[in-house]
C-alpha cells in the first residue's frame, strides 16, 4: 500500500507542470462566472467534475508523450502498484475537486441568499460517485490502449450515458419520466440509508472490476 | 613512475604496461617495496579495461617482479638479479633465434651475420 | 556469486524477428559492452532485463535474484538514449519524484552530480540538450547505490567530449569490485578501450560472449589480390568483399596461418568485426 500512495504522489508530480496557479484561477474564475449566472450550482458542480475527469486522463497522456511507462519500469514497484496508485491518484483528485466545488456552491449559494448544506453536500456527493464510475469504464480503456489509441473510446461513456437517459426519456415519454423519477426520489428519501448503502456497494464493485480489468491489461501490455 | 600507451604500437597493451614498468624497475626509478597504482586506478587513469591492467600485473607477478597483497595492493618485489639475469637471458636468446630464422631465409653466411652484428654495436656505442 | 547479471535462454518472438536462446552473463567488478547492428536484439534484450517486455522464456537474474522480485531494482541504474522523465518537469522535479521509490536515496550525491555535471536545477528537462539529458539520467541512477548499470545506447547523438565524460564516470563506477556495466552500443569506439567483455549480437542470436582482448585477438583484417587465394582460402575469409583493386576481409587467426604470404593481415577492430560478421552472416569458430 505504501508503494500505492507513493506512486499516486507521483502521479500528482507528473501533472503538476499543468497545474500551474495561472491555470487554476482561470478554471475557477469560468466555473463562478457559470454558476453565478445559471443561479444553480449543480451545473458549476457538474462541470468542476468533468475537469476532474480530464485531470484523471492527464498521467496517461503525459506519460503517453514522454515515454513514462519506461520510469515505471525502473522503480522498484511492481505493475500493481502503478495501477492501484493511479486508482488513488484519481480518487483524490475527485475528492480534491469535489471539496473545491461543495466550498465554491456554499460561496455562490450564501450570496445569493439560502445555502443548503446538505443538499449541496448530496448533489457533490451524487457528481462524485457518477463522475468516479465514468473514471471507472475509462481507466481499463487507458490501461489496456495506452492514451494516443484509447483517446475517442474514452469519450464514449460521456456520450453513452446522455444517451441512455435520453432513450429512456423518449421511450417513457417526459411526463411519464418525471413521475418516474419522482417516485424514485421520494423512495430514496424513504429508506436514504439503505439506498445510500447499496449504492456504495454497487459503486464498490464498479471500481473493484475496474482496478482488476487495469490490472490484467497493463500486467500484458509491453513498454 | 608515468606510463605511456600508444594505440598504433603493434604492441598489445598489456605487453606495453609490463615492459615500462620493468623498465622502471631496472632503472630504479620504481624501488623496492614501492606501491604500484591499483589496477582499477591504472586501468581508470589509462583509459583501458581493467582485465587488461590484471593481465599486465599478473604477468608481472609470475615473472617475479611484483607481489600482490590481496586488500592492499601489488608493490615492486626486491630486485633479484639471478631472476632478472635469467629472463634477459632468455629474451636475448628469443631475440637472436628469430635474427637467425631471417638470416637463413636470405641464405646469409654466418661471417656476414657477424658483420651486421659488428655494425650494429658499433652505431648503438655499446661497451 | 561472481555474476551481477545472469541471462539464460531467453526467447521473445516477433512477427519479423525473434530473440532465440540469448544467454550470457556480467560478472562482477567488469564492464561489458553490448554490440550488433541495428535490429540485432540489444534494445528487446534489455527490455527484457528491466521488465518492460515479457519474454517467452528463459531466466534472468540479478545479483542472484530473478528480476520479477522489483525490489532487486532499488540496485539497477538505467539510462536510455531517450529521456524518460516528463518534459516539462524541472531538474528539482526529478529528484522529488524519484527520492521516495529508493530505499537507498542519496540527495546529497544527487546534487553532487548535478553540480559536476553543470545541471541548473530549476531548468526544465525539454530544455536541456541530448548530453545534458544523458547526464540527468546517469545523475539519477548513480544517486541510489544502484550496483547494476545499464546503459542502452546512451552515447548516440553525444558529441566526442559528453562521450569521453561518460567513459570516465563508467571507470570510476567500476572502481567497486561489487558493481558491474552493461552497455549497448552501436558506436563501438566507445569501448574498444573500456570494455573489458563483449557480447556479440545478431539476428537476435548471441555470437560471441567473452573477454573484449580474447576477441579481438582471434580475428585479423585480411586484404590483397585474390588470385592468390585458393578456393579453400576463400572460404575461410568472413564477409569476403572482392572490388576493383583487390579483396578484404576476415578471418580468424588459425586459418590465417593458411594464407599464402603476399596477402596482408592486420589487427581488427570491434566495428570490423561487426561489419565482415554482418556481410558474413555467421561466425566461423
Amino acid at each position: 500500500m505504501n508503494r500505492a500512495l507513493k506512486f499516486a504522489k507521483l502521479d500528482f508530480t507528473t501533472i503538476k507542470p499543468y497545474l500551474s496557479l495561472k491555470n487554476m484561477l482561470i478554471f475557477l474564475f469560468v466555473f463562478a462566472f457559470i454558476g453565478y449566472s445559471s443561479g444553480n450550482p449543480s451545473t458549476m458542480i457538474g462541470m468542476m467534475m468533468m475537469y476532474a475527469t480530464l485531470y484523471v486522463s492527464y498521467p496517461f497522456a503525459v506519460g503517453d508523450k514522454n515515454g513514462i511507462d519506461t520510469l515505471y519500469c525502473t522503480l522498484p514497484i511492481s505493475k500493481k502498484d502503478v495501477v492501484i496508485g493511479r486508482y488513488i491518484f484519481s480518487l483524490l483528485l475527485n475528492l480534491i475537486v469535489g471539496a473545491i466545488a461543495f466550498i465554491a456552491s456554499a460561496l455562490l449559494m450564501t450570496t445569493r441568499g439560502g445555502f443548503n448544506g446538505q443538499e449541496t453536500f448530496m448533489v457533490v456527493l451524487l457528481c462524485v460517485a457518477l463522475f468516479t464510475t465514468v473514471q471507472a469504464i475509462q481507466l481499463p480503456i487507458y490501461f489496456k490502449l495506452g492514451y494516443a489509441k484509447a483517446k475517442l473510446l474514452a469519450y464514449i461513456p460521456f456520450i453513452a450515458f446522455p444517451a441512455i437517459i435520453v432513450m429512456i426519456s423518449a421511450y417513457l415519454g417526459e411526463k411519464n419520466m418525471m413521475r418516474y423519477l419522482e417516485s424514485i426520489f421520494s423512495q430514496i428519501q424513504a429508506n436514504i440509508f439503505i439506498t445510500a448503502l447499496i449504492a456504495a456497494v454497487i459503486w464498490g464493485l464498479v471500481m473493484g472490476v475496474s482496478g482488476m480489468l487495469s490490472y490484467r491489461f497493463y500486467r500484458k501490455r509491453e513498454i | 613512475m608515468k606510463i605511456v600507451i600508444l594505440n598504433t604500437s603493434g604492441v598489445p597493451i598489456y605487453e606495453q604496461i609490463k615492459e615500462q614498468i620493468k623498465a622502471a624497475i631496472y632503472s630504479g626509478t620504481l624501488e623496492e617495496n614501492e606501491m604500484l597504482p591499483s589496477i582499477r586506478q591504472l586501468a581508470r587513469d589509462l583509459k583501458i579495461s581493467v582485465i587488461t591492467t590484471t593481465r599486465a600485473y599478473t604477468d608481472l607477478e609470475q615473472e617475479g617482479f611484483i607481489a600482490t597483497v590481496p586488500g592492499k595492493g601489488s608493490f615492486v618485489k626486491p630486485v633479484d638479479c639471478e631472476l632478472i639475469r635469467e629472463q634477459v637471458l632468455r629474451e636475448i636468446e628469443v631475440g637472436f633465434t628469430s635474427i637467425i630464422t631471417a638470416a637463413r631465409n636470405i641464405k646469409m653466411s654466418k661471417k656476414e651475420l657477424y658483420d651486421v652484428l659488428d655494425f650494429v654495436l658499433k652505431e648503438e656505442a655499446y661497451e | 556469486m561472481n555474476n551481477i547479471l545472469e541471462i539464460k535462454n531467453l526467447n521473445k518472438s516477433y512477427s519479423g524477428f525473434s530473440l532465440q536462446n540469448v544467454s550470457f552473463s556480467v560478472p562482477k567488478g567488469y564492464i561489458m559492452g553490448f554490440i550488433g547492428p541495428n535490429g540485432a536484439g540489444k534494445t528487446t534484450t534489455i527490455k527484457s532485463i528491466l521488465g518492460m517486455i515479457t519474454p517467452d522464456s528463459g531466466d534472468i537474474s540479478i545479483m542472484g535474484t530473478t528480476v520479477d522480485c522489483y525490489d532487486i531494482k532499488n540496485h539497477i541504474g538505467v539510462v536510455m538514449d531517450l529521456p524518460f522523465y516528463v518534459d516539462d518537469w524541472k531538474v528539482n522535479d526529478v529528484h522529488s519524484a524519484l527520492s521516495p521509490f529508493y530505499s537507498r536515496w542519496d540527495s546529497a550525491a544527487f546534487t553532487d552530480y548535478l553540480r559536476k555535471f553543470n545541471l541548473d536545477k530549476n531548468k526544465k528537462v525539454k530544455e536541456l540538450s541530448r548530453g545534458m539529458k544523458v547526464k540527468l539520467m546517469l545523475a539519477a541512477a548513480l544517486s541510489h547505490e544502484a550496483r547494476l548499470l545499464v546503459l542502452d545506447e546512451p552515447t548516440s547523438g553525444l558529441d566526442p567530449v559528453a562521450r569521453d565524460e561518460l567513459m570516465d564516470i563508467l571507470s570510476e563506477f567500476i572502481m567497486d569490485e561489487d558493481r558491474g556495466v552493461l552497455f549497448s552500443t552501436h558506436i563501438t569506439s566507445d569501448l574498444e578501450k573500456i570494455a573489458d567483455y563483449i557480447t556479440f549480437i545478431f539476428d537476435g542470436r548471441i555470437e560471441f560472449s567473452g573477454e573484449k582482448d580474447r576477441l579481438l585477438e582471434s580475428y585479423l583484417l585480411v586484404k590483397g589480390d585474390p588470385v592468390a587465394l585458393s578456393a579453400e582460402h576463400k572460404k575461410s575469409i568472413i564477409g569476403f568483399r572482392k572490388h576493383a583493386t583487390g579483396f578484404d576481409g576476415m578471418i580468424t587467426v588459425d586459418h590465417a596461418a593458411h594464407l599464402p604470404t603476399d596477402v596482408s593481415c592486420e589487427k581488427i577492430s570491434l566495428d570490423e568485426i561487426i561489419i565482415y560478421m554482418n556481410k558474413e552472416g555467421k561466425l566461423h569458430e
